[in-house]
């Protein structure tokens, strides 16, 4: 299990988002805003669906129809890496 | 109807937030996502309002809004959505929703009320023209089922009376000195 | 761009990802971790990017909401298995004629669709799979021959050629339609939606190699097909629908064509489709699945989902109407005077909203990159518009067209080409949509109003350098020129501004009083305006004709040779073109008449039920929330910031209305007098009418007392006046029903709880003054349910 403990909210705006849908679609896109319920704004999305690519522009996608999320796993790399080194200089 | 109670929209009430987009989505012709419902909802909470028949745990009624700086100049509040659910309708319902609105824009020191109307919808005319909106234009082909709009506008304060132009003139007092 | 780049190769991944799970290591599952972070958000949080405004947001598509989510559209079998490469039909009984005959017929549908209905592309033409399948291929290769284009691929010549060259021809028209649209001069969304979903419509394509393929199909379908007239027809249309291209000065600059030949050509080929039509109801058929909202769920998309627009079967005689006012738009070829052109303008979009194509080809037609029509400079535009007004036979236009140039001649014809842009303006408003056209003189009338002030001060000026006309016969005032000119402009719009109200059903019964007694008011402030300058006029004239009395009393020798020459230029040059701005002159004379007469009509009328207490000049609406004078100076905001002519207030507009009621005892008795004004009114509208009507239909007639400048524009001028006397003729008469209804009871005087008021358009009347017409007043029924 990879430990998401570093990764916040704030630290995903901005980075790419992947969304299963169903087993045939998904959803790849920019995060800009989440609100309580883990609907999610994505802009510049790219939709698979069913094997056949396109764009999307804008899309909200409520967190009822999602099946999974997922980042890749240099962000949260990353991430981790850049807020030891910022707790680092002050300790 | 005298069962009918109104209250302030509540944001940390789940089923309130579902309901008017379900209140919503079942009347209005156009589509509306949840960020349409984020963007009115979360900013301005305290412009919405529901109404509540007794006995029954959903709202049967919304109205929401929001109220902004219009071209610097003046704030403008405006009635983003209504809606009243088919069996409650013709007991002046959404009336009593547009009074509660406007008393809060009123208290919010808004200038002026706008909403957009389809010219087709005589009833919802008729209703905001007999609380003394009145239509400042007309827009060509606005909603997407390609019908014309109405542009409705409620003057507050003299603010509303004066072109935009001629207020950023003077919001700047001559005697500021810089 | 960058994003797009990374997003591209985000998509790759994501592919893999689905392919390949072996590639799941680099992504990571944040579903639960997601939900936990967000649960303890407080409620009313929306985490956000700083720049990003959530109104942005309202524009968002939704997936899983069928309203917002194009993939949830389903598609039946005959959709999903349709192959553009099969030849779809039976061989043998000329099924695959009728087959792509109807896909071409609803193709020249749809464009109909499309332009005239104001209908998307994605819901008319695009939604034919052999577009989308064609200008895909296009996409990928965008190539410059119709040569080296993959094609369809049938081996039926019917479908790889006839078909396919058809759908190219198309496209085509499409191009050119969205550089009209770039071009400018209407609204995108509003006029017009040139949403091409990211094909590419043949952009290296000429349209000259789409005309030739176009003629090979129509070869092909003369020589051996004896059974396609229809389609022969329909591909002869589209060939001449392809000039429209040539006349679109964008699009060709020097070579802009103005031989309308073709075009007309094109008004025979559409009347014989109507004619077709009208005996032919039996529907063609086409291959099933062939038309489809499949391109909405497989091309890039960021637009809400939209039933497929289905044609209503008037799409050729909307054709012939498109075709028409094309026609019509580029006549402004004519026009040589600058009243001639102002007319033209003013009239073409009157009366009916013509075709978006029309509108914006018009506009493109007559304001190049550098001039009007590619003959006059915009400065000397203007200036003709001066000089054909109120500059003629002014020591102003003496000075300007001195040629030697001095210092003050510069600066004042400086000053003067700051108007050119005011008038430019003014010219661009008038083909927008009757919405836009009305909502454009809020900025006009700032414009117009300041460059008056500002003119008013430079004429101060110039007549302290002693350039002056003064009018003796009104104490000595100064004429002003361009103020006038200005001025009468910007009244003219005014006037135009508050009856467009009415024709837009702005206006609710109560506020009909304010706005006609403003147009009242408006008009005789014109007529005060115009007479200055008709004074003016009629002045230099009888000086020019007393001119030579003065040389004959001057002794031969030099002085009285240079009088004789400067005699000879003032009666070639100067007093025809005074005779001719008196006319025009006289013109807006009747113009204020039948404006001033028709109004106050219709405040008589409105006195009459306010004095039977069925109306009032204010609103009957609860004002808890506002007041009757906020409601006013709302209704007046275009004009909170004009000087002159002074605007009349809410008490004084409640003041006016006043003067007009009649009051008991004995008020019905008092009705016949009113009425009997109202139609003294009415009769002076009528001749004013009838001598315009007169004029245009002689044709200009030389002996005519007024110029209308409309020769280019005759029918819609003349169609535009007919309504107004037609007007005349239904207030009158609606004056009397008025008198009857309210004389029913001549016990009554209070009808308040009898009768509602509504304003009713009268058929083949003028929109700008429909009827206050009674209604019986409902029972209180009701409210009913209304969302904004």
């Amino acid at each position: 299990m990879t430990d998401l403990s570093a990764v916040k909210l704030h630290d995903l705006l901005g980075e790419a988002l992947y969304i299963d849908l169903n087993e045939k679609r998904s959803l790849v896109g920019k995060l800009i805003a989440i609100d309580c319920k883990a609907n999610v704004l994505l802009d510049e999305v790219v939709e698979s669906n069913d094997g056949h690519v396109r764009k999307m522009g804008l899309v909200s996608v409520p967190f009822v129809a999602v099946r999974s999320v997922k980042i890749s796993n240099d962000l949260i790399n990353h991430t981790k890496l850049m807020k030891f080194n910022i707790s680092s200089q002050y300790v | 109807m005298s069962g009918v109670r109104y209250t302030k929209f509540n944001i940390s009430n789940d089923v309130e937030f579902s309901t008017i987009k379900k209140l919503i989505d079942e009347d209005l012709s156009e589509p509306y996502s949840i960020y349409v419902y984020r963007f009115f909802l979360n900013q301005w909470p305290d412009l919405t309002y529901l109404a509540w028949d007794e006995g029954v745990d959903k709202p049967i009624g919304c109205i929401v809004c929001k109220s902004d700086l219009h071209n610097g100049v003046r704030l403008r509040g405006y009635i983003g959505m209504l809606a009243v659910e088919k069996q409650y309708r013709g007991q002046g319902i959404a009336k009593k929703l547009i009074t509660l609105a406007i008393d809060a824009m009123v208290e919010g020191k808004c200038d002026e009320i706008m909403l957009e109307t389809e010219c087709s919808n005589a009833a919802a005319l008729h209703l905001y023209e007999n609380m003394a909106f009145i239509r400042m234009k007309r827009l060509f082909r606005y909603y997407l089922n390609q019908g014309d709009a109405f542009k409705l506008i409620l003057p507050l304060t003299e603010k509303s009376c004066v072109r935009s132009t001629f207020l950023s003139m003077d919001a700047f007092p001559t005697n500021t000195i810089v | 761009m960058v994003v797009e780049k990374s997003i591209g190769e985000l998509a790759n991944l994501t592919l893999d990802h689905q392919v390949d799970s072996g590639n799941g290591e680099q992504l990571v599952d944040i579903t639960e971790h997601l939900r936990r972070l967000t649960a303890a958000l407080k409620p009313e949080t929306v985490v956000k990017e700083a720049t990003f405004n959530l109104f942005e947001g309202t524009y968002a598509l939704e997936v899983c909401n069928v309203k917002l989510d194009t993939s949830l559209i389903e598609l039946n079998a005959d959709e999903l298995d349709f192959d553009c490469n099969f030849p779809y039909g039976d061989p043998t009984t000329g099924q695959r004629l009728e087959y792509v005959t109807a896909v071409c017929d609803r193709l020249c549908r749809s464009l109909m669709n499309w332009l005239h209905d104001y209908q998307t592309l994605p819901t008319t033409v695009l939604s034919c799979r052999y577009v989308e399948y064609l200008m895909e291929l296009y996409t990928a290769n965008p190539v410059s021959s119709l040569q080296l284009c993959q094609g369809l691929f049938t081996h039926d010549p019917l479908y790889d050629r006839v078909l396919g060259n058809f759908v190219i021809g198309v496209c085509s028209f499409i191009k050119f339609t969205s550089k009209v649209l770039k071009d400018g001069g209407v609204y995108e969304e509003e006029d017009l939606n040139c949403n091409v979903m990211n094909l590419d419509m043949l952009s290296g394509v000429s349209t000259e190699e789409v005309i030739d393929a176009l003629r090979s199909s129509l070869r092909l379908l003369i020589e051996s097909y004896p059974e396609s007239q229809h389609l022969q027809r329909l591909t002869d249309l589209l060939i001449h629908m392809l000039h429209l291209p040539k006349y679109h000065y964008p699009s060709c600059q020097d070579t802009v064509l103005s031989d309308l030949t073709p075009l007309y050509e094109t008004l025979d080929i559409v009347e014989s489709l109507v004619e077709n039509g009208k005996g032919n109801t039996a529907q063609y058929s086409y291959p099933p699945g062939c038309f489809s909202k499949g391109i909405q769920k497989r091309r890039d998309n960021n637009f809400p989902p939209k039933d497929i627009y289905e044609p209503k079967g008037d799409e050729y005689t909307s054709l012939d109407e498109f075709m028409k006012d094309i026609i019509a738009a580029l006549s402004v070829k004519e026009c040589n005077t600058a009243f001639e052109i102002r007319q033209f303008v003013w009239f073409f979009n009157r009366l009916r909203q013509r075709t978006v194509m029309a509108r914006a080809l018009l506009q493109s037609y007559l304001i190049r990159e550098d001039s009007i029509l590619g003959k006059f400079s915009f400065d000397a535009f203007k200036n003709m518009h001066l000089y054909e007004f109120s500059l003629a036979g002014t020591t102003l236009y003496d000075v300007i067209s001195n040629k030697d140039q001095t210092k003050s001649h510069e600066s004042i014809a400086e000053a003067l080409n700051e108007l050119s842009y005011c008038l430019l303006r003014w010219y661009q408003n008038m083909p927008q949509n009757a919405c836009r056209h009305r909502q454009g003189f809020n900025r006009l009338l700032l414009d117009w109003d300041s460059v008056q002030a500002q003119f008013e001060q430079y004429e101060s000026h110039w007549q302290s350098m002693g350039i002056e006309d003064r009018i003796t016969n009104m104490g000595d005032i100064p004429l002003m020129p361009v103020s006038t000119w200005i001025y009468t402009t910007k009244l003219l719009m005014m006037i135009e501004f508050s009856l467009e109200g009415f024709h837009l059903e702005v206006y609710k019964p109560w506020e009909s009083f304010t706005q006609y007694w403003f147009c009242y008011y408006l008009s005789s402030h014109l007529e005060s305006n115009l007479k200055r300058l008709h004074e003016f006029l009629m002045q230099k004239m009888s000086y020019i004709s007393n001119y030579n009395k003065k040389i004959k009393k001057l002794k031969a020798g030099e002085k009285k040779e240079k009088a004789k020459s400067h005699y000879k230029h003032l009666t070639d040059v100067v007093l025809p073109q005074l005779k001719i701005n008196e006319k025009t002159v006289n013109y807006y004379f009747m113009m204020c008449t039948i404006v001033k007469s028709l109004s106050l009509a219709q405040v008589f009328q409105f006195a009459l039920l306010k004095s039977f207490n069925i109306i009032d000049a204010r609103t009957s609406a609860s004002t808890r929330f506002s007041s009757d004078k906020f409601i006013h100076d709302l209704r007046f905001k275009t004009f909170s910031s004009i000087g002159i002519p002074e605007v009349p207030t809410f008490e004084q507009f409640q003041k006016s209305l006043k003067d007009f009621l009649i009051e008991s005892p004995s008020i019905h008795s008092k009705i016949p007098k009113l009425l009997s004004f109202m139609n003294t009114e009415l009769e002076n509208a009528k001749i004013a009418l009838n001598s315009v009507i007169k004029t245009i239909e002689t044709g200009e007639a030389g002996d005519s007392p007024v110029a209308t400048g409309t020769k280019h524009v005759r029918e819609s001028a003349l169609l535009w006046f007919k309504s107004m006397l037609n007007s005349a003729v239904a207030l009158s008469v609606n004056g009397s029903v008025l008198k009857t209804k309210l004389s029913e009871n001549l016990k009554l005087h209070d009808l308040h709880d009898v009768y509602d008021v509504e304003l009713k358009f009268t058929p083949n009347g003028s929109y700008y003054f429909p009827l206050l017409t009674l209604l019986p007043k409902h029972r209180k029924s009701s409210s009913q349910h209304a969302p904004p």
